[in-house]
């Protein structure tokens, strides 16, 4: 009996050894686990950070590209703050940046006629909006938005107008 | 035993913990590389589609890729009206373009110099698809030209480019005589009788350069004669006959300076592929476009809403333009604005429009004309381009024959051939847009488009057309007539004595009419003049907006019952043609 009870009570020291080191394996793949996901997480947050520029870019290149006249910014090497322009429609569209930090597209005849399309929210947590018009036809610009970790990305691009008012090539 | 079993429990909790992350993280990183994808399977779709364009652009800048007979109304052949083509512009398998492409013909077609009839091409609608992985982007564009090519043909160059003066630029063509006669046929084969005009002598359309009459070895033997005219105001250059010589219609007789460009309608055709829009109705981009009953049925309406949205939109916002640019750049707003602030800068701009859509239109052509630039230019001539416009009235100064002179003046009637450029000499040639916008009175556009382009384009009262006929009697020497009279033959009432003639002529028949004469626009671009009818420069502007103009095909084949172009029979010549009629410009 008592050889037994002596048996169940105790733990080799080779037993305890190899829990030892099981669980180290574990609390090691769980800790590089937790730490993973934590990276990949960030990461994943800042491509849909990226997502989101890259939508507000093809927003701004779809009206811009097949317009047909600027009307702001004017023609200089200055940079501004807002794109004002006549898109394939002649209608007035404006790509501006609010006190929100939402970065807006706003359809003037659209909105007047209550079409949902007339306001868009293009990009959220917008810190900047940068634009420059180098001549008539193109204009660059550029988007930066700031996640919930200050983390800032930025998104430039460059769009000749395919359509103008006075033929020019483009 | 239940102590020693928590290592397994323990292992099985951790390994789930490590699962979950690992499918959360590979779902994430799914999901953010089908975003990815997706974004670039579409931006490939919309450069396939665009390049569908632009290969169809520079295809119709040569000819109708889809045609390959020529203009030729004696053999009139079953044409197709369109195309669809598939292209793989970037390599097999990846992606394709759909190009479909669609003639529209002019409903109402410009005369054609040598035919009494014929149908021209308005302009060409194409469609490009891009199909990439699935994703699918829809590319329209309107490729235009001005002036219009004949309709049943694969060329895309104006039909006027092909018979206008093809020697260049200030030269003028004088062609081989056209004889007509109201009693029955005319020879074909001429002899030239007499020749009046030497190289070097100042000639205009009233100058009379040589007569011609039946040659002896044509079947056709009558009396009468035909004159050869100068057909613009210069100096002659060039005469390839002599007296004695054969000639026929087909004959070039010589050719002179054109010294105000009035006898080319146009030396160009202006070509473009305007209106490029991305389609991205699904009502619309979901449709089968190479379906031609579903292009009839759905699409020509939208194009038509499109294109009417674009020209009431212009003219609507056209008069805030300016103060809009001037209010945005004068006091540029912040960093961030309130979407108030916006708003409250375009308030002067109406909502909506209730303006006629032609009369938008025109509005459109008045302020398009001025600030146009000839497409093909480099960026130097662009910008020069506008401010180098001119108006030349087609026709020169000019004034009848001294024949006609001295009846007029005997009857009083010279003070009816003055004309209004004859009392104002600058309208043969006003020197800028902005003169010319004022004296054509554009800015009345409340008429209808082909009104307000035909006012905007011909000068009331440029030229008087003089027509004289004698046929209520023998014209008498002066001695015989003063027999006749003495002997009571005839009334010395109904004569009058004509003194170059040196004979007692009956009164005349004298018609005088006013005639309108189109302006041409000049342009004088260093190394690349450009001359055209300012109808055929509206009519380009015009194509921009306007698809009421153009009749949609009836098929995808146009069979030769359906081609109408008919060549002229030789008529009666103009008024400048008759022994006493003449021009008075």
């Amino acid at each position: 009996m008592n050889r037994k009870r002596r048996k169940n009570n105790g733990f080799t020291i080779v037993e305890i050894c190899i829990y030892a080191v099981i669980f180290a394996m574990f609390m090691g793949m769980a800790s590089g686990a937790f730490f993973w996901a934590k990276k990949s997480l960030t990461a994943t947050q800042k491509m849909g950070d990226l997502q989101d520029l890259r939508v507000a870019s093809m927003h701004i290149n779809n009206e811009l590209s097949y317009g047909n006249r600027v009307l702001f910014p004017p023609v200089s090497n200055k940079t501004y703050n807002q794109i004002v322009f006549k898109n394939d429609r002649n209608e007035i569209v404006v790509f501006f940046r609010d006190e929100n930090s939402m970065l807006n597209l706003l359809n003037y005849e659209q909105y007047k006629r209550n079409d949902p399309r007339g306001h868009i929210v293009i990009a959220r947590n917008a810190i900047e909006f940068i634009v420059e018009r180098p001549d008539s036809h193109l204009i660059k610009y550029s988007v930066r938005i700031c996640d919930e970790n200050n983390v800032e990305n930025v998104i430039a691009n460059a769009v000749k107008m395919r359509n103008t008012e006075i033929n020019e090539p483009w | 035993m239940g102590k020693k079993g928590i290592a397994i429990p323990t292992a099985l909790v951790l390994i789930s913990v490590l699962l979950i992350f690992l499918v959360s993280m590979m779902n994430f990183s799914s999901q953010e590389m089908a975003h990815v994808k997706t974004f670039y399977e579409k931006k490939r779709a919309e450069y396939l589609a665009y390049s569908g364009l632009n290969w169809a652009e520079i295809q119709l800048n040569k000819k109708r890729w889809w045609v390959n007979d020529g203009f030729d109304p004696s053999k009139k052949v079953a044409r197709p009206t369109g195309a669809a083509i598939v292209q793989e512009f970037f390599g097999a398998g990846n992606g394709k373009t759909y190009i479909i492409a669609e003639e529209f013909e002019s409903a109402n077609p410009s005369p054609v110099k040598g035919y009494t009839k014929v149908q021209r091409l308005d302009h060409i609608r194409v469609f490009s698809i891009g199909e990439y992985n699935g994703q699918k982007v829809l590319v329209y564009g309107k490729y235009i030209m001005s002036p219009e090519p004949f309709l049943n043909s694969d060329s895309t160059e104006g039909a006027d480019t092909q018979t206008s003066a093809p020697t260049g630029e200030g030269i003028a063509i004088i062609e081989g005589p056209h004889p007509w006669s109201q009693d029955g046929p005319v020879p074909t084969l001429m002899i030239i009788k007499e020749i009046r005009a030497a190289v070097g002598d100042k000639v205009d359309p009233n100058s009379i350069l040589a007569v011609v009459g039946a040659h002896p070895n044509d079947p056709v033997q009558i009396t009468m004669t035909w004159d050869i005219k100068a057909p613009a105001l210069g100096t002659l250059t060039k005469v390839n006959f002599t007296v004695g010589q054969q000639i026929t219609a087909q004959d070039i007789f010589g050719e002179c300076t054109d010294e105000l460009m009035t006898s080319t309608k146009s030396n160009k055709t202006l070509k473009k592929m305007v209106r490029v829009t991305k389609i991205m109705d699904r009502a619309i981009t979901d449709l089968d476009l190479t379906d031609f009953d579903i292009r009839r049925q759905k699409l020509d309406q939208y194009i038509k809403q499109l294109s009417d949205e674009y020209v009431t939109n212009y003219a609507k916002n056209l008069p805030h333009i300016a103060d809009l640019e001037s209010s945005f750049s004068g006091s540029p707003l912040g960093s961030t604005v309130k979407k108030e602030e916006i708003l409250q800068r375009l308030s002067a701009v109406p909502d909506s429009s209730n303006m006629p859509i032609e009369t938008s239109g025109n509005k459109f052509l008045e302020t398009m004309i001025e600030k146009w630039v000839m497409p093909g230019l480099l960026a130097p001539q662009r910008q020069e381009f506008p401010g180098m416009s001119e108006y030349h009235l087609a026709i020169g100064k000019s004034k009848p024959r001294p024949e006609i002179i001295e009846v007029l003046a005997h009857f009083g009637r010279l003070g009816d051939i003055e004309t209004r450029p004859q009392r104002l000499p600058e309208l043969y040639k006003l020197p800028s847009t902005k003169a010319y916008k004022g004296v054509m009175n554009l800015g009345d556009s409340d008429k209808s488009t082909s009104d307000f382009i035909h006012n905007a384009t011909y000068l009331q009262d440029a030229a008087k057309k003089i027509m004289i006929v004698f046929n209520k009697g023998t014209p008498w020497e002066d001695a015989v007539y003063k027999e006749k009279v003495a002997n009571g033959e005839i009334n010395a009432g109904d004569y009058w004595f004509w003194s170059s003639k040196n004979g007692w002529y009956t009164k005349p028949d004298i018609t005088i009419t006013p005639v309108e004469i189109p302006y041409n626009f000049v342009n004088k671009c260093p190394d690349n003049p450009f001359t055209m009818e300012v109808s055929y420069v509206l009519n380009y502007l015009r194509k921009h907006y306007d698809e009421g103009m153009a009749i949609p095909p009836n098929g995808t084949i146009r069979l030769p019952s359906d081609q109408q172009d008919t060549p002229q029979a030789p008529g009666p010549p103009d008024s400048t043609g008759a022994k006493y009629s003449g021009m008075s410009s």
